[in-house]
């Protein structure tokens, strides 16, 4: 294996990691905020769930990434392509971590691979139906998380509305949210090392490591599960805080709904092959908790500066591979 | 109508719904469903809203 391909497999690990701490920590906010776990046990269970979702899920949403972004038979996603998609990823993903603004670590990865390209090749290299898809469920994603959020939340309500003693009913659901937070955290798992993966695969096929159409390896299914589960353990407090209590007040209820309601958005997407954004999940969901109360329970100028940080990331990464291919390609 | 819910549910709704068309055909139905479940719960809203105003009335 050459160098360059070594080089951008540890720099696609290193996105791994650092969307780990950026998004991963999302999956831990309302179990943090509603006092169920301690910071530290809570990413201790996120980063094990994150880790084990390798056996549960499938390699769907990474054939996507290695597949439906850059036509792969073009000869456009070189291993130059693959890295400055990846430092636009990376650069857009830390400027909003240092910002404290939650973002969407997929879609930088897909601004980035598409920026890197097209700086190659122009706009003639994307792959138009595989694009459509993913911008569909950037919309959709949200608006899924949210009706389930609200839905879950009524059948609870509903389920319930004769129990007076709503501190047994707390403590019940306190428990319930272990359950809720590892199914969340194994939908996150699979979504997000993906892409990864598709990263890898990607670089994999274009180096001639392997053939177009293959499967992804087991060191790679390995290598993105055991990284995204560091980056969730090192942590990511600032986009925690933002998420799990400046949306909208949770209790152990709506946490449990939350996540659920997350999770069964996520395993789908996942099943379905379809690179979603965790934190746009859980904060439609979130959003969609609160909204069981009344839509003045929910701090929309926070949901709103997490809308904007969603419509920039694509641009943002765009723009920085963008910049980064034609930097790489001068060094060159 | 007062409650804002009936409003953003009924704009979510028409959001999924303008997402059918663009969805790849095998996944179509997801927007679908989605845009009829916000529709349902806009017209649920709609309803308590109207309950509730009668209600209040001496």
């Amino acid at each position: 294996m050459e160098f360059g391909v070594v080089a951008v497999i540890v720099v696609a690990l290193a996105f791994d990691y650092t969307n780990g701490f950026h998004d991963a920590a999302n999956s831990i906010a309302t179990v943090v905020s509603t006092r169920v776990l301690s910071p530290r046990w809570a990413v201790t269970w996120a980063a094990f769930f994150n880790f084990a979702a390798f056996m549960v899920f499938g390699t769907e949403v990474a054939a996507t990434i290695a597949n439906d972004v850059v036509d792969p038979a073009g000869g456009v996603l070189t291993v130059g392509v693959v890295f400055a998609g990846l430092v636009g990823a990376i650069g857009w993903n830390l400027t909003t971590f240092f910002l404290g603004l939650p973002t969407s670590s997929s879609h930088a990865l897909v601004g980035g691979m598409a920026g890197a390209a097209v700086a190659r090749a122009g706009f003639g290299v994307l792959q138009e139906e595989g694009l459509r898809k993913i911008g569909v469920f950037i919309i959709l994603s949200p608006l899924m998380g949210l009706a389930l959020g609200l839905i879950v939340t009524l059948v609870i309500m509903w389920a319930f509305h004769k129990v007076r003693r709503i501190d047994l009913l707390n403590t019940g659901f306190r428990r319930g949210q272990l359950i809720s937070a590892a199914a969340f955290s194994l939908g996150h798992g699979a979504n997000d090392a993906q892409k990864t993966m598709g990263v890898i695969l990607a670089v994999l096929i274009a180096s001639g490591e392997l053939n177009a159409g293959a499967d992804v390896p087991l060191w790679v299914v390995l290598a993105a599960h055991t990284a995204i589960g560091l980056g969730t353990l090192s942590g990511g407090w600032r986009i925690v805080k933002t998420m799990g209590s400046r949306i909208t007040r949770l209790q152990p209820v709506g946490g449990f709904a939350a996540e659920s309601a997350s999770a069964a958005t996520l395993f789908f997407t996942s099943s379905a092959g379809i690179p979603v954004s965790t934190t746009q999940t859980i904060t439609g969901a979130i959003v969609g908790v609160g909204a069981t109360r009344r839509l003045s329970a929910v701090r929309w100028g926070v949901a709103g500066q997490v809308v904007w940080a969603w419509i920039l990331t694509i641009p943002g990464a765009f723009l920085i591979a963008w910049l980064a291919e034609k930097v790489i390609r001068v060094a060159a | 109508m007062s409650d804002k819910r009936l409003w953003f549910f009924l704009a979510a709704g028409a959001v999924c719904g303008l997402m059918v068309p663009l969805a790849p055909p095998d996944l179509r139905w997801v927007p679908e469903v989605t845009a009829v479940t916000y529709i349902v719960l806009a017209v649920l809203v709609a309803i308590d809203s109207i309950s509730r105003s009668r209600r209040s009335r001496p």
